[in-house]
């Protein structure tokens, strides 16, 4: 077929529109992704539709006026499966209740991205090695409740410097070493402890931290 | 695919009716190849009488007249004694499955074209009858006579798609000449969907015919099929083998095969899970070669790549998780390849290019990676290319298309390809079929398309282009039949479509950018897609031509800016299943002439400005399932006649100015109601006990209006609403091309649900006058995710059953006038991520638990003073301590504590008081070392008896509490 080629040489200006920035689904994606990576035998993640513009009617997931993911509660939903890194996309999470399911694997230390939380509910699951030192990071935390899991390692000293937090929770796991006793760790009730191989408190420039283990 | 294929065969009704034309004037007028020869007596009065038992409702045999049966339609004579030798009956209307299957008009016009009825056995006249072909026609399921067995000169036997049911007869087995048996069903296609279906007990009576060349069976179903493959092994001048969807399940070991000149060889829709057996080899002659739709694994065996005269490679559909060797190159004569869905990994072999007769190339869906070889670009006969759905990376470049210049079909669909071709690329190929969806194409819109002038399928959606259509895009695609640039970010006019003669033209490109007003609907399409794009200006005319009938069925013009009126032509539309024109700023009234539409099923007005009362005729709308009115500004009372609306599942009338008393007949008429929203109207009186009615109700949102009374105790007989099935039937969103929104107020804000709209379980009755108590079998509605009763006079307790409700998230009975403690059983439910109890006249302690801990927002229980407990800073009288910080989320804390805070602070006395020492042990390495040793011990000692001493002091402590 005959096309004048010198049409070509015109070719109509192709105007190169710069897109703005499209709010793309980044939380949904990763929730998606963590959902991919669960065992769900009650059915409880199956209005996890990828394919909406944004998991706020999602069940379980709870977003704030701006569609960011604020809150995300499986507890005792009988979903077993780990965690990955995906999570630490849900920038403006407050709220992580995962308790008492069968989650098993490290605990992501991508977790202490989440610097919006309020909340982080771990405990009753199969979660193992160590706490990681990013929660370190989360500014907000106030509850922070980590028991009957198979943690190990030392309770991380960088811990100290949460000082929003009001509940912390370690006991029945596998930790090792002392108790930190700065900051909010002066108030803990010694309940939060129990159950580990915890060598008792802090003894500063005496005993290192990770003493005994 | 199919879509496309369709397209390629546009065969319509028009050239069925010239068909019939040139069959009616062939009468009695046909001229056969052995016409001179003269007919003898006894044969064509057993062809008369064979003609009576036929059914032959279009008349191929009205020619069977005369003397002379040697010149009727089809019959054959030998030229040297006169007998009949040849009956070819076939029917020769061209069959088209999947026509058949979605087309009613062609199927029935195929099905007249049938000949029917009963073999009559006076064919056993026929003696020296040697071609008997009665396929593709219709026997409604008689049996194959047993006495074609006797005809023993049948060299040709032809039954296939004839509509023959039961057993096979072994007799068949009895035609020792038989060169050709065909029995199967429906040869082109492989979904052997024919409501007949013949059996064999087994394949030994085929054994004797052992001069066959050519046997098809497909679909017959083999009673004992163990041993199939030695039956078949017995004919050694087997040419053609088709065992197609025989459900034969195993192929069998053979020591060796007799049917080496085999060139055709299908064994498609087997079942067969093993790896090609190594006897394959031995077909050198084999040409053609149909393995798709078994389970067939491991790899491409060297027993297949030694098959030299292979043509035609078929393997889709099976579960080959191998990569390709380069040794499948030597098939110099491959033309015809097929590799798509399966697990096929690795690269594509670069020498692929070196299969120079190649036409056909498709290995989408697999999971192959990398980039595409260049190679493929000197495929000079290539025809179709299909990538798609497949990891490929990197370029396709001008050389990939160097020289496909009889390129037609063309999908790289969901790779990871980009293109890199200059804007002045001017492509060696006119295409027919483009899919280049969810690749990234874009930013800009590809140039090199304005040189395709034969496309009738192009398909962009998200494909990441962001520019102006170009201008030549109107020019070139005006005739095309299915078009999708969904998803992208088009910005431009709306291009304008010509009249095409198709029944299936698609015009589909919602989300993007294109502005301005439409000029006109695409003529003759079927689905007409522009929403969620900046259009503004009213709705088009319709084309005052009335030659073209209306055959469009889904219109989406919504989430646009749209204004005007809804014209009255649309009414005119009635072919129309789906209009959604929501969220747009339409004003005045609703066409009185809607009515009209009697097949739609889906009418979305929401959130425009329409006005005016909500016309009666719209209760004619039978068919309607979702019929969407919200946030606009109708008044007036709700249509009596709407209770006729018995098909409804969505009534959504929400956000208007409706007034009136609450009409009881909804529960009536609407028996199938999933979803009702009537929120924020005007509407009156009390809740009607005839709600209770509505079984399949999951979303009933009556909140903001005037209604008084109590809220009735049956409502919890809401069966929908106490289901906590999570299989549910989903909502026919088939019948959209998008999943009605729909939004929801819960967690404090409203939420838009669409695809999760069938799993939503919601009940709203707040802002209205409700009084009396929250009624106690509410609480068996256990599968609800929300409840908001708030801003009534609702008073009493809260029931202590609360804590049934296990699935609910969102809880709001704030602003009434509710008394007593707040359950102990609320603290059960793990899902709970909103409470609202605000503003009521609870009293006592907060609880407590798993949940309930993170629900810690004051404002959740304020403006109740008898509330105490945290989250409010109010303690109860009887806590021990402000600061009792009891984490209630874990198990008993054990008994044994070792140690108390008291001791904590020997630490820092430690640290103080040997800081001299520790200041010598930092330099004395010796003393360093027994130092700790010592310290090790000591600590250990002291702190046992800390321990022990601890324990026993709060033991004595608590006792004495």
């Amino acid at each position: 077929m005959a096309f004048p080629s010198a049409l070509f040489i015109f070719v109509l200006p192709l105007f190169l529109v710069i897109s703005p920035t499209l709010s793309t689904n980044s939380e949904g994606n990763a929730l998606h992704a963590l959902r991919s990576r669960l065992f769900d035998p009650k059915n409880v993640l199956q209005s996890w539709d990828p394919t909406l513009v944004n998991p706020c009617t999602w069940f379980h997931v709870t977003c704030d006026s701006n569609n960011h993911v604020v809150r995300l509660d499986l507890g005792n939903s009988n979903i077993s499966g780990s965690l990955g890194r995906e999570l630490g996309e849900l920038k403006h999470l407050q709220y992580l209740e995962l308790y008492r399911n069968n989650i098993i694997g490290k605990i992501p230390k991508e977790l202490g991205n989440l610097e919006s939380l309020v909340s982080m509910d771990l405990y009753g699951n199969k979660f193992e090695g160590k706490i990681p030192k990013s929660f370190a990071k989360l500014k907000s935390l106030r509850f922070l409740r980590l028991n009957d899991n198979k943690l190990t390692g030392s309770i991380p000293r960088e811990l100290t410097k949460l000082s929003n937090l009001k509940v912390f929770d370690v006991s029945n796991n596998d930790l090792c070493g002392t108790i930190p006793v700065d900051g909010p760790f002066g108030s803990f009730p010694m309940e939060s402890y129990a159950n580990n191989k915890l060598k008792g408190p802090e003894l500063k420039g005496l005993v290192p931290y990770d003493f005994g283990c | 695919m199919r879509k496309a294929m369709g397209n390629l065969h546009v065969a319509t009704l028009l050239s069925f009716n010239f068909w019939l034309l040139i069959v009616q004037f062939q009468l009695c007028h046909t001229q056969k190849i052995y016409s001179n020869t003269s007919c003898i007596e006894r044969e064509r009065k057993a062809l008369l009488k064979f003609r009576e038992s036929l059914i032959d409702e279009s008349h191929h045999l009205s020619s069977w007249c005369g003397e002379n049966c040697c010149s009727w339609e089809g019959i054959g004579c030998s030229k040297s004694n006169g007998h009949v030798v040849k009956l070819d009956l076939h029917n020769q209307f061209p069959f088209d499955p999947s026509r058949y299957f979605y087309d009613v008009i062609y199927a029935n016009s195929y099905s007249t074209t049938c000949l029917g009825g009963e073999i009559s056995p006076s064919l056993l006249e026929l003696e020296h009858l040697q071609y008997l072909d009665l396929s593709m026609n219709n026997f409604s399921g008689i049996p194959i006579p047993t006495f074609l067995g006797s005809l023993r000169n049948l060299r040709y036997l032809d039954l296939s798609s004839a509509g023959f049911e039961g057993m096979v007869p072994d007799d068949l087995g009895n035609l020792s000449r038989l060169k050709y048996l065909h029995l199967g069903d429906t040869p082109q296609g492989w979904s052997f969907g024919s409501d007949f279906t013949l059996t064999a007990k087994d394949l030994w009576w085929i054994a004797k015919l052992s001069s066959l060349e050519s046997l098809d069976l497909s679909g017959v179903q083999i009673v004992n099929k163990g041993d199939w493959l030695h039956a078949v092994n017995m004919l050694p001048s087997l040419l053609s083998l088709t065992l197609a969807g025989c459900d034969l399940k195993t192929i069998p070991p053979v020591s060796h095969i007799n049917f080496t000149s085999l060139t055709s060889l299908d064994l498609k829709g087997n079942g067969f899970s093993s790896p090609i057996p190594l006897w394959f080899s031995n077909m050198t002659s084999l040409m053609n070669l149909h393995l798709e739709g078994n389970y067939f694994f491991g790899p491409i065996p060297d027993s297949l790549l030694q098959l030299t005269s292979l043509t035609l490679l078929h393997l889709s559909s099976n579960s080959f998780r191998t990569s390709l060797p380069d040794s499948l190159c030597n098939l110099s004569s491959l033309a015809y390849v097929d590799l798509s869905f399966n697990h096929f990994q690795g690269s594509l072999p670069v020498c692929l290019g070196k299969l120079s007769s190649l036409t056909i190339l498709h290995v989408h869906s697999n999971e192959f990676s990398g980039t595409i070889p260049t190679s493929l670009g000197q495929l000079t006969k290539l025809q179709r290319l299909r990538l798609a759905d497949n990891p490929f990376t990197g370029m396709l470049s001008d050389f990939h298309f160097a020289n496909l210049r009889e390129l037609k079909i063309l999908d790289i669909s969901s790779t990871l390809l980009s293109w890199n071709v200059s804007s002045m690329w001017i492509p060696p190929f006119q295409l027919q079929y483009i899919h280049m969806g969810s690749t990234k194409l874009g930013p800009p819109f590809p140039s090199w398309l304005q040189t395709q002038r034969e496309v009738n399928t192009l398909i962009m959606s998200n494909a990441s282009i962001s520019d102006t259509i170009p201008d030549w895009f109107e020019k070139v695609y005006s005739q095309i039949h299915y078009l999708d640039l969904s998803t992208n970010n088009i910005t431009g006019k709306p291009p304008v479509f010509k009249e095409i003669n198709t029944f299936d033209r698609l015009i589909i490109f919602y989300s993007n950018k294109f502005e301005g007003s439409l000029v006109s609907f695409p003529p003759n399409a079927v689905a007409f897609d522009a929403s969620r794009n900046l259009l503004t200006g009213n709705i088009p005319p319709l084309d005052g031509n009335s030659e073209i009938p209306l055959i469009l069925r889904y219109l989406h013009l919504n989430d646009n800016q749209l204004t005007g009126s809804i014209p009255d032509c649309i009414c005119n539309i009635q072919s129309l299943f789906t209009l959604d024109l929501s969220n747009n700023q339409l004003t005045g009234r609703v066409p009185l002439c809607l009515g009209k539409l009697q097949q739609l099923k889906t009418l979305n007005l929401r959130n425009n400005s329409l006005s005016g009362h909500i016309p009666n005729s719209l209760g004619y709308m039978e068919p309607l399932v979702y019929l969407l009115l919200s946030k606009n500004k109708f008044h007036g009372e709700l249509p009596w006649k709407m209770q006729n609306m018995k098909n409804l599942q969505v009534l959504d009338l929400g956000e208007n100015g409706l007034s009136g008393i609450l009409p009881a007949w909804i529960c009536n008429g609407l028996s199938n109601l999933r979803i009702l929203r009537l929120q924020s109207n005007n509407l009156e009186g009390n809740i009607s006990m005839q709600f209770c009615h509505l079984k399949d109700l999951q979303v009933l949102n009556l909140a903001h209006n005037k209604l008084e009374g109590k809220i009735p105790t049956c409502f919890g007989n809401l069966s929908a609403m106490v289901s906590t099935e999570s299989d549910i039937t989903p909502f026919a969103f088939y019948l959209t091309r998008h999943p009605q929104k729909l939004s929801n107020f819960m967690k404090g804000r409203e939420l838009e649900y669409s695809t999760n709209l069938p799993y939503l379980r919601s009940l709203e009755l707040s802002g209205n006058n409700l009084v009396g108590e929250v009624p106690e079998e509410l609480m068996d509605l256990v599968g609800l995710q929300s409840l908001t009763l708030s801003n009534n006079h609702l008073s009493g307790r809260i029931p202590d059953k609360i804590g049934n409700l296990k699935q609910l998230e969102s809880l709001d009975l704030s602003r009434n006038e509710l008394s007593g403690s707040i359950p102990l059983s609320l603290s059960t439910i793990d899902t709970l991520s909103y409470l609202n109890l605000s503003f009521n006249n609870l009293s006592g302690r907060i609880p407590t638990g798993n949940q309930l801990q993170t629900l810690n927002d004051p404002s959740s229980f304020e403006g109740n003073s008898g509330l105490c407990g945290k989250p409010l800073l109010k303690t109860c009288p009887d806590d021990k301590s402000p600061d009792g910080n009891k984490s209630s989320g874990r198990h008993e804390a054990g008994e044994e504590s070792y140690f108390s805070w008291f001791f904590a602070g020997i630490g820092p006395g430690f640290a103080v008081g040997f800081s001299a020492v520790c200041g010598i042990l930092t330099f004395k390495k010796s003393w360093r070392y027994a130092y700790f040793q010592f310290m090790e011990n000591v600590y250990n000692r002291l702190w046992l008896a800390i321990a022990l001493k601890t324990s026993k002091l709060q033991r004595k402590f608590s006792r004495c509490i």
